[in-house]
C-alpha cells in the first residue's frame, strides 16, 4: 500500500507539472482549429483588461457599480460626473456573484465607495460563471482572489486559462502589450464604461431559464457580508430591459423571493421604467440615448447627489 | 453518480481509504461498508429505486436458500420460476410495459377494435437490465446445481449491488464474484497499478473518444434528412466508435475500480473491432451479456431443438438475438438490430464450410484485413438501428445513404471544427488500440519496458488529452439507459 501511495504521489507531481507544460506547448503551437477546453482572447470587446488596469490605480470613488455587460454598457461615468459624482464601473461580461465577490474583495478597500450598486438579474444568479471567470483569468493580474474564484468554480476551462495566464505573467510575455481602446464599434471610456456606436435595434434569442444556483447565492451572501463591514450603502438594481423582452422572462417570482431574503433596497427598473426598442441596441443593452435617460433617472430616483453630500 | 465526475472521484477516494485502512482486516465490515457505499452510489440518481434492488436481492437470497435445501424437482422448478418471475416482472413492468401496451392497442386497432388501456408515465431505473440479469443467474445456477446458496445476507446483497458494475456491467455471475465477498481481500500493488491504468484507459475511451464522437454523431442523427449520404456513413462509423468508447470505457473503469478494492471482475471487451466475423465480434463485445445469453437462453433452446440439425442452431441463434435486441430497449429498432445479428450469425453457421474454402484459397494478408473491414462495416450498419430514434428513422437513414450519396444538402457543417479534434483523437485511439489489441486493454502492458518517468509522462499526456478535450456538459454513459 505504501508503495502504491508513494508512486501515486510521484505520478500526481509529474502529472501536474507535465500537464502545465503540455498546455503551454499545445497552446503556443496550436496550428489546427481544435474544439477544446482552452479559451484565450487577448483583445476582448468587454474591455476587462482596460477596466481592471484602471481599477488598479483608482482610489476613493463615490459610487462603485458591479454587474454584467448591461452595467458596463449601461452606466456612463460622464453623466454622473456632470452631477459631481465620481463613479467606477466594474461591470464585466456575464458577471455572476462569484466574479462580483472577486472584484469586491480585490477593490473595495481601495475604491472606498460611499455607495455600492449591484446590478442583479435572474440570469446572473442562474449562470455557472465560467465564461466570465475565463475573461477574468485572461485579463486580470493573477492574485489570491482570482485563484480562489477558479478553485470555487472548479471547471477545467477556468483551470486551463489560469495556467496559461500564469505562464505569460510569470515570464512577463505581455510587457509590451497594450489593449486597444477601440474595437470595431466599441470604445472604452475612462471609468469602466463601453460606448457602442449607434445601430438600429437588433433582436437576439436568449435562454429564458431562471434557476438560481446555490453557489451563486452563497457567493452573493458572502459578498454582502464583506460589504456590510464597510460603511458603504448597498443598493440592488435590476437594469431596464427592452419592454417585450422583460415580459417574456419567465419564473421571475422565484428570483424575487430569493432577493427579498437579503433585506436590501431593491429597484427593479422594469417595473416602473418602461423603455421601448428606440432606447436599446438589442434586447438587453441600452443605446447611448437609453443610457442617458436611465442614468439621469437613476441619479434622481436614488437621490445620489444628496446621499453622497450627506456622507461627506 | 457517474464515473467521469468529480463527485465520483471524491467518493472512490473516500471508499478506498476507509476500506483499506479502518476496515482492512474485517471482511464482514468491509462487505457492510461496500453495501452501504453501493446504495449511496445508486441512490445518488434516485433513492426510490433502491427498493427494487432490495426486493430483487431479498427474494433471490431467500429463494436461493430454499433451493439449496430441497431435492424435490417440482418444488425447485416452482422456486426458480418464482425468482425469474419476480426479476422479469420488475424488468418487464419498468422497461416493457408501455411498449407492449402500445403495440397491443395498435394490433387490436388493425382489426377495427378500440381499447382504452392507458400507458403509464414510468421512469426507467438506471441499470435495471444489468442487476436483474446478475441476480437471476444466481438462482438459475443453484437450480442447476452449479452453485451452492449463500447464507451470508450482507455478502449477497453487496454482490448484487456492487457499485463498480451495478449500473452498466459487466453482468457478473455469482460463481465468479459472490465467493470473492467471502474471501479475505489483500491489497496488491501490481494489480492496483494495472487497475489505475485500466481506469485511465476507460476514461480516455469515454471522455476523449466517445463524447467527442458523440458531438458529431448527435448532429448527424438529429438532422439526418438534411445530410448527404457520405456524411451519414461518417455518422454511422463514428457512432460505432462512440458506443465502443462509451461502453468499453465504462467496463474498463468498473473493472479497474473493483480491482482497487481487491475484486476481480470478468473481462467485458477484447478489441472487438479486430474481429473477422460476427460470431467472433460477439465473443469479444459485451462478453458478460453474450455469455449470459449463451448459458441461460441459447443453450437450453439449442438442446430442445437439437433434432432440427443446422436449422435448430439457426432458430436458437435468431431467438437469442431478438431477445438480446429487446434487452437493450423496448423498441422495434432494437428488435431489428437483434434480427440482423441473428441472420448474420445464422449465415455464418450455414456457410462455415464454404468460408473455410475461401480462406484456404485467398492469401491471409488479404483475407484477414478484408474480413475485419467487412465485419466492422456490417456491425456499423446494424448500429444505425441502435442509434436512430426509431426503426422507421433507421430505414430512412439507410435509404438516404444510398439515394443521396454525395450531394451536400446542408450549406454548412457546424461540426467541421469538432471534426479536426475527433480526427486527432481517433488516430491516437486507433494506434493505441492496435498496439494493445492482444491485451485485456490497450494500456495493460504498454510502456512496461520504459522507465517509470517516461511511462508517467505518457499517462500524463493521456490525462491532458482527456482534460483538454472532454465535453463539459456532462454526458452520461449510453448503456445506463439499459
Amino acid at each position: 500500500m505504501k508503495q502504491f501511495i508513494r508512486n501515486l504521489i510521484i505520478f500526481i507531481v509529474i502529472g501536474v507539472v507535465s500537464i502545465i507544460i503540455f498546455t503551454i506547448i499545445y497552446v503556443e503551437n496550436k496550428s489546427l482549429e481544435f474544439v477544446d477546453n482552452f479559451h484565450y482572447e487577448k483583445d476582448s470587446p468587454s474591455f476587462l483588461y482596460n477596466r481592471i488596469r484602471e481599477a488598479d490605480t483608482t482610489k476613493n470613488v463615490d459610487v462603485a457599480f458591479f454587474g454584467t455587460s448591461q452595467t458596463y454598457r449601461g452606466i456612463d461615468p460622464r453623466i454622473f460626473a456632470e452631477k459631481g459624482i465620481r463613479i467606477f464601473n466594474l461591470g464585466s461580461s456575464n458577471q455572476t456573484p462569484i466574479q462580483t465577490e472577486t472584484l469586491v474583495n480585490r477593490y473595495i478597500a481601495q475604491l472606498n465607495p460611499k455607495i455600492v450598486i449591484f446590478e442583479i438579474n435572474p440570469e446572473s444568479l442562474s449562470m455557472d460563471g465560467i465564461e466570465s471567470a475565463i475573461d477574468f483569468n485572461n485579463h486580470a493580474k493573477i492574485d489570491k482572489h482570482i485563484i480562489k474564484m477558479t478553485l470555487r468554480l472548479n471547471s477545467i476551462k477556468t483551470w486551463f486559462s489560469l495556467i496559461y495566464t500564469c505562464y505569460r505573467q510569470l515570464l512577463n510575455l505581455d510587457a509590451s502589450y497594450k489593449h486597444p481602446n477601440k474595437i470595431h464599434n466599441d470604445t472604452y471610456i475612462i471609468g469602466g464604461f463601453v460606448e457602442k456606436k449607434y445601430h438600429p435595434f437588433y433582436g437576439q434569442t436568449f435562454d429564458n431559464i431562471v434557476n438560481p444556483q446555490y453557489y451563486q447565492m452563497f457567493a452573493l451572501k458572502r459578498t454582502l457580508k464583506v460589504l456590510k463591514r464597510t460603511n458603504a450603502e448597498i443598493i440592488l438594481v435590476q437594469m431596464p430591459l427592452e419592454k417585450a423582452t422583460y415580459s417574456k422572462l419567465g419564473e421571475k417570482q422565484k428570483f424575487y423571493q430569493h432577493l427579498s431574503s437579503f433585506g436590501l433596497t431593491y429597484y427593479n427598473y422594469n417595473s416602473f421604467f418602461s423603455l421601448n426598442k428606440k432606447y436599446f441596441l438589442d434586447n438587453f443593452h441600452l443605446n447611448q440615448m437609453g443610457v442617458d435617460t436611465f442614468n439621469r433617472d437613476l441619479i434622481k430616483r436614488l437621490n445620489l447627489v444628496q446621499k453622497i453630500k450627506s456622507n461627506e | 453518480m457517474v464515473f467521469n465526475s468529480s463527485a465520483f472521484a471524491v467518493f472512490i477516494i473516500t471508499v478506498f481509504a476507509i476500506y483499506w485502512t479502518i476496515l482492512k482486516n474485517h471482511i464482514k465490515l468491509q462487505n457492510t461498508f461496500l453495501l452501504i457505499a453501493s446504495y449511496v452510489f445508486y441512490g445518488w440518481w434516485d433513492w426510490r429505486f433502491l427498493s427494487l434492488i432490495f426486493i430483487s436481492s431479498l427474494s433471490d437470497f431467500i429463494i436461493g436458500l430454499k433451493l439449496g435445501t430441497t431435492d424435490n424437482l417440482k418444488k425447485a422448478k416452482v422456486l426458480v420460476t418464482l425468482s425469474v418471475a419476480i426479476n422479469l416482472g420488475i424488468l418487464g413492468f419498468f422497461k416493457y410495459y408501455n411498449f407492449f401496451v402500445d403495440n397491443f392497442i395498435s394490433l387490436v386497432a388493425n382489426f377495427g377494435y378500440t381499447i382504452n388501456a392507458g400507458t403509464l408515465n414510468i421512469i426507467l431505473p438506471v441499470g435495471i437490465s444489468f442487476y436483474t440479469f446478475q441476480t437471476m443467474s444466481y438462482t438459475l445456477d443453484i437450480y442447476r446445481k452449479q452453485l451452492k446458496p449463500s447464507s451470508d445476507i450482507i455478502g449477497f446483497f453487496a454482490f448484487v449491488s456492487f457499485f463498480p458494475q451495478l449500473v452498466a456491467g459487466p453482468i457478473e455471475r455469482a460463481s465468479n464474484l459472490l465467493h470473492q465477498f467471502n474471501t479475505k481481500r489483500e491489497f496488491s500493488y501490481e494489480k492496483s497499478a494495472i487497475a489505475m491504468r485500466q481506469i485511465l484507459w476507460g476514461l480516455f475511451q469515454k471522455a476523449a473518444l466517445a463524447d467527442n464522437c458523440g458531438v458529431i454523431v448527435n448532429y448527424i442523427f438529429d438532422d439526418y434528412y438534411n445530410q448527404s449520404g457520405i456524411i451519414l456513413v461518417l455518422g454511422a462509423f463514428l457512432f460505432a466508435l462512440q458506443i465502443y468508447g462509451d461502453f468499453a470505457g465504462y467496463s474498463n473503469i468498473a473493472i479497474g475500480v473493483a480491482q482497487l478494492l481487491g475484486f476481480q471482475l470478468m473481462q467485458n471487451f477484447q478489441s472487438p473491432y479486430f474481429s473477422q466475423n460476427i460470431t467472433e465480434i460477439w465473443r469479444r463485445w459485451h462478453i458478460s451479456l453474450s455469455t449470459w445469453l449463451r448459458d441461460y437462453l441459447y443453450t437450453p433452446i439449442a438442446i430442445k431443438t437439437r433434432n432440427w440439425g443446422k436449422w435448430g442452431i439457426v432458430f436458437s441463434t435468431t431467438t437469442t438475438f431478438v431477445i438480446c435486441g429487446l434487452w437493450h430497449g423496448a423498441s422495434w429498432k432494437f428488435v431489428a438490430f437483434g434480427i440482423l445479428h441473428g441472420i448474420a450469425l445464422s449465415y455464418e453457421v450455414l456457410t462455415k464450410k464454404i468460408r473455410k474454402g475461401w480462406k484456404k484459397k485467398i492469401s491471409e494478408h488479404i483475407y484477414k484485413p478484408l474480413s475485419i473491414i467487412l465485419t466492422f462495416t456490417f456491425w456499423t450498419f446494424t448500429l444505425i438501428f441502435f442509434r436512430a430514434d426509431g426503426a422507421k428513422d433507421a430505414l430512412f437513414f439507410i435509404k438516404t445513404m444510398f439515394t443521396n450519396p454525395f450531394l451536400m444538402k446542408g450549406t454548412n457543417m457546424p461540426f467541421e471544427k469538432v471534426f479536426v479534434t475527433v480526427e486527432a483523437i481517433v488516430i491516437l485511439f486507433v494506434i493505441l488500440e492496435i498496439i494493445g489489441r492482444k491485451n485485456k486493454f490497450a494500456l495493460e502492458t504498454l510502456g512496461n519496458n520504459c522507465n517509470r518517468f517516461v511511462r508517467y509522462l505518457f499517462y500524463s499526456f493521456l490525462v491532458f488529452v482527456i482534460f483538454m478535450f472532454f465535453q463539459t456538459n456532462g454526458n452520461p454513459f449510453i448503456y445506463f439507459q439499459f
